[in-house]
């Protein structure tokens, strides 16, 4: 009963602010797919359209072929959990999952059937007959996901549903989600603004900022090959090095001179002014008189499996370097460094940040 | 909630004597004041000093027998008579009198400094346990005494026994166990058509844009806070006998028939208190969580059944709690009834004939009927909480309800709905102010405009405008520093004695306001225990009614306040006094003041207490309204009630802008 979802030129106005310019999109049967992107992007927003909580202002959004834009909400057939759950507050567990199914005219055995097998599924059977005051956050979020499945809905929307849970929970019920939705295997898009949550369930991500789409892959690939800075720097931490661009030595030189050979470039890659952007664990620390970028560290945190450095280079900026604790002790302050980087790691953007200069990038939605 | 644990060295043999000083300082200090009252009354009487009366009361001199030198005649002389009076007097000295008049000024002197040694042991320790005692003396002395006295009044039997003597004639009595009977029936029928107007307003003008919503908002309010009975009086002068509306369709041909009796209280009273209902429900709105209902939509259930599986169930206690005030204000509303009720007699009326008839009324059966009001309002009270605390959920409103724009026929349904039911709530002000400003002659309404009635009322009945100010402000004073101390206690100093605080500071709020007149006057209408007929008793019957709503609004805003700031500045070495007036009253001031205006727009338009306790020196605006609208003087009844719109609406002003709010709450 799954669908696939088709976003063309979706345009979405309140009054005469613009929140979603021109959006396309497309979601595949069954895949588990977050919208991911700092708060006010206009995740939520989107994601409200598709519910039809939300007008469109321009474009279309089908569910395979079917346009559904002027569909009411509750023939829309879908299944939504919502950020505070929205569990019905005056109903039990069993009530409340009954409830979408007693409004489709499903035979009372079968509804029994359901609601218990769904119970089953999310691990709450032993608290049907409670109300929903006397659960935790953790069990109301199972309740209000049972309830959004259990009416077999052609898509299952979930509007940052941990958001509201401890960090220990929420760690707890994203593996719960991505395993239900694996066993389900219903079309799902989710909203989050948590990067680690969002790779750790889904199937593929699109990174959003201001209303505008800025990359569709899977979570490995959008963490390893970013299509732009703010990808780079909203996935993860990096550090933004300036360099200059040797394609044809294939070499990358630093503002101190240093040249780090570099074979990653990709076709659209030109001579001239980069950004290198390097993430904490894509630098190599040396003792100084190695070749490298020459720094000198300034404070460090032992976090325990890693440790993470604060380095000042001589250029005067500070960037931040994690290593994998060992049993040596940890680098003093003060200590002057040389740095180099592991190449095939790290990401090359042109001076704007706009673009990726470094192969191996995919994504769906500038395909 | 945490209360409020402040460690120190238990010293609970100090505490305790500084309580037992404090009460014994309390009543030494009342029987020294009382024995003085006794002593000036009785010396004005027989025209000598205190101290020479009191030496013939204890019988330190002997009255001289009335011999023949005290005739002239067949008449006694000067002296003679003088001898009779002291005589008589002498004989109306109760044991009482002969002990605690010698001692007025030790025991006042004595009580002076029980209480100060008592107070200043209990503050040495702690200032809180001597406000719980003080608060305890105060709700036992002022409402449950005259309660209790009121039950025995309604018990004891002319012989002094036990006896239902009065309830079996209440029952046997067609004309008494009607006016229950009518109540009743009028309350839950004015209760009904609340909900029934009331509902589908705040649910049309909390998901529908409606034009003018803010004003409308401000009219509801308006209509809410007037008084009682002046929807009555406006309704009568539209569709009375001799009513506008009533001669102008008699004109055209056709009879309305007449608004007086059951149906006219019933329209009357409804359309004055549905905006409670309407305020309680949209503020449920306010604060119901729209996911919910976007839950239920795309679990494919919308329209009326949306309503009726989600909505309304989550908005069932709010809805209760709005009935069970609507239902409360019916049942104890006094003036509406007498004005437009005629022949058909409530409880309050009934009770107010019986006190006070001058024609075979007995106080004794209207104890008895006061009892039987106190029992049902109770009980409804009681039945509500029940029901609500089964009910209630506590939702989180992330995304509030927000209103859209319609479209089409139910746009224009809507808009008719809510101009028209708020147009008949708020005519009968605005007819009383058309009034206030038309020409009069004589007590009739003349053609064309003036400020006449205005110059009238302040000509000839200033004094109870001044005096409806000051004792409304008196009273507010005393509510907000008893409203604020208590809800402390009650909130931050949680035990068994300031439970029971609780429980008695909201027992008023059960009682109607008239039987709580008539206990006060049963218990301080007589000597030495005389405090009736002066400003006192009418402050004090404001401010035990209106303390519940005060103390209720205060504690809920202490509850916000993290006790973690208090600890900070106890931690920082300020004391529990200090931390209370520099840290945590400063906090709830807003809350409070704003609270506060609220209850004093219910005071300055109450009638049902004061119609009861008042004196012609205490006479307030409302009695004054009241009366002159019996007299057929319309034009200052109307100028006065104009007078008290204002007033509230300038309060209502003062709410909005010191609370920073945009609706009530109540």
């Amino acid at each position: 009963m799954s669908v696939s979802i088709n976003f063309d030129h979706v345009v979405k106005r309140y009054g005469d602010t613009t929140i979603i310019p021109d959006l396309s999109l497309q979601v595949k049967e069954g895949e588990f797919f977050t919208l991911l992107g700092p708060s006010g992007c206009g995740k939520t927003t989107l994601l409200r359209m598709v519910a039809g909580f939300n007008s469109i202002e321009g474009g279309t959004i089908s569910f395979d072929s079917q346009v559904i834009n002027d569909i009411a909400p509750a023939k829309r057939n879908i299944g939504m959990v919502f950020q505070n759950y929205a569990v019905f507050p005056h109903m039990t567990v069993r009530k409340n999952v009954e409830f979408g199914l007693k409004n489709r005219k499903v035979s009372k055995e079968e509804i029994n059937r359901r609601v218990n097998e769904i119970l089953e599924t999310v691990k709450i059977t032993e608290y049907a007959d409670r109300l929903p005051e006397r659960l935790s956050g953790g069990q109301q979020q199972r309740v209000a996901l049972a309830r959004a499945i259990v009416i077999k809905p052609n898509l299952l929307l979930m509007d940052e549903p941990l958001s509201n849970l401890d960090a220990k929970l929420r760690i707890e019920m994203r593996n719960a989600i991505k395993q239900i939705q694996n066993e389900v295997g219903i079309t799902t898009i989710y909203v989050t603004h948590d990067q680690e949550e969002a790779m750790a369930v889904s199937d593929r991500i699109a990174v959003m900022n201001s209303g505008v789409i800025q990359h569709v892959s899977t979570p490995k690939s959008i963490y390893q090959r970013p299509a732009n800075l703010f990808v780079a720097n909203f996935i993860g931490h990096s550090n933004t090095l300036r360099a200059k661009a040797d394609v044809k030595g294939n070499r990358l030189v630093f503002e101190n001179g240093y040249a780090l050979p570099y074979d990653g470039f990709s076709r659209q890659a030109g001579d001239g002014e980069v950004l290198v952007s390097v993430r904490p664990e894509e630098f190599i620390i040396q003792a100084k008189d190695a070749p490298g970028v020459p720094a000198r560290v300034k404070s460090s945190i032992f976090l325990g499996l890693m440790t993470t450095y604060f380095v000042d280079l001589f250029s005067g900026e500070t960037v931040e370097i994690t290593d994998v604790s060992s049993i040596s002790n940890i680098l003093p302050n003060g200590t002057e460094v040389s740095l180099t980087f592991e190449s095939e790691k790290i990401n090359v953007f042109t001076p704007d940040g706009e673009r990726s200069l470094t192969k191996g990038v995919v994504d769906d939605a500038h395909a | 909630m945490r209360t409020l644990k402040v460690i120190r060295p238990r010293k609970t043999g100090v505490m305790i004597l500084g309580i037992v000083l404090l009460v014994l300082g309390i009543v030494a200090g009342a029987l020294g004041l009382m024995g003085r009252s006794q002593a000036d009354y009785y010396a004005r009487k027989v025209k000598l000093s205190q101290g020479e009366f009191i030496e013939y009361a204890t019988g330190k001199r002997e009255v001289e027998p009335i011999t023949e030198a005290d005739y002239k005649g067949r008449n006694l002389t000067a002296a003679g008579k003088a001898k009779q009076t002291l005589n008589e007097q002498l004989a109306k000295v109760t044991e009482l009198d002969r002990v605690i008049m010698p001692l007025r000024y030790p025991a006042l002197i004595a009580g002076l400094i029980l209480l100060a040694a008592g107070a200043w042991l209990l503050i040495s320790h702690d200032v809180w346990p001597m406000v719980t005692v003080l608060a305890i003396i105060f709700y036992l002395v002022f409402l449950m005494y005259p309660l209790y006295m009121l039950l025995r009044q309604a018990l004891i039997n002319s012989e002094g026994h036990l006896s239902f003597e009065m309830y079996e004639k209440i029952f046997s009595r067609a004309y008494y166990s009607n006016a229950i009977w009518h109540s009743l029936l009028i309350s839950a029928v004015v209760t009904l058509v609340s909900v029934l107007i009331a509902t589908p307003m705040a649910y049309i003008m909390s998901t529908m844009k409606i034009k003018g919503a803010g004003v409308l908002q401000i009219l509801i309010l308006v209509s809410s806070m007037s008084a009682p009975f002046i929807g009555a009086y406006a309704w009568i002068q539209l569709c009375g006998r001799n009513g506008i509306v009533t001669n102008l369709l008699a004109s055209i041909g056709i009879n309305i028939g007449d608004i007086y009796g059951f149906k006219g209280c019933v329209i009357v009273m409804s359309f004055q208190l549905y905006s409670l209902v309407f305020m309680f429900i949209s503020g449920a709105f306010k604060s119901m969580d729209n996911s919910l209902i976007e839950a239920c939509e795309s679990l494919g259930c919308s329209g009326l059944k949306k309503v009726f599986k989600v909505v309304l169930p989550l908005m069932l206690p709010t809805l209760l709690a709005g009935a069970l005030l609507v239902f409360m204000r019916a049942f104890a509303d006094y003036g509406t009834p007498m004005l437009i009720g005629e022949n058909y007699i409530t409880l309050p009326v009934l009770v107010y004939k019986e006190f006070f008839s001058e024609l075979g009324g007995s106080e004794n059966l209207a104890a008895a009927i006061s009892i039987i009001a106190i029992i049902i309002t109770t009980s409804v009270f009681l039945l509500q909480k029940y029901i609500s605390n089964r009910k209630i959920f506590s939702i989180s409103a992330l995304h509030p309800v927000e209103a859209h724009q319609a479209k089409g026929v139910r746009n224009v349904l809507a808009h008719v709905y809510c101009y028209v039911m708020v147009g008949i709530a708020i005519m009968p002000q605005c007819l009383v102010i058309f009034n206030s400003f038309r020409n009069t002659s004589g007590r009739m309404f003349a053609p064309g405009f003036s400020l006449k009635s205005y110059g009238e009322a302040f000509d000839t009945v200033s004094r109870s405008i001044w005096m409806t100010y000051l004792m409304s402000t008196i009273a507010i004073v005393c509510i907000v520093v008893v409203a604020c101390m208590i809800a402390y206690l009650v909130v931050r100093r949680r035990n068994i004695f300031n439970a029971t605080v609780d429980v008695m500071s909201m027992f008023p709020e059960t009682v109607a306001g008239s039987i709580l007149g008539i206990a006060l006057l049963t218990a301080f209408n007589k000597r030495p225990l005389l405090l009736s007929g002066g400003m006192f008793i009418m402050i004090l019957s404001y401010t035990i009614r209106r303390l519940p709503y005060t103390i209720r609004s205060s504690a809920a805003i202490l509850r916000n306040i993290p006790p973690s700031i208090e600890e900070a500045a106890v931690s920082l070495g300020t004391s529990n006094v200090k931390t209370f007036f520099r840290v945590t009253t400063p906090m709830m001031m807003p809350g409070v003041v704003s609270g506060a205006i609220l209850s004093w727009i219910m005071i300055i338009t109450e009638l049902s207490t004061s119609i009861i306790l008042y004196n012609p020196s205490t006479k307030t605006m409302t009695l004054e309204i009241y009366s002159q609208v019996i007299r057929g003087n319309d034009g200052v009844a109307s100028a006065i009630s104009a007078i008290l719109t204002f007033s509230t609406v300038i309060a209502l002003a003062l709410f909005f802008k010191i609370s920073g709010k945009k609706e009530i709450t109540l």
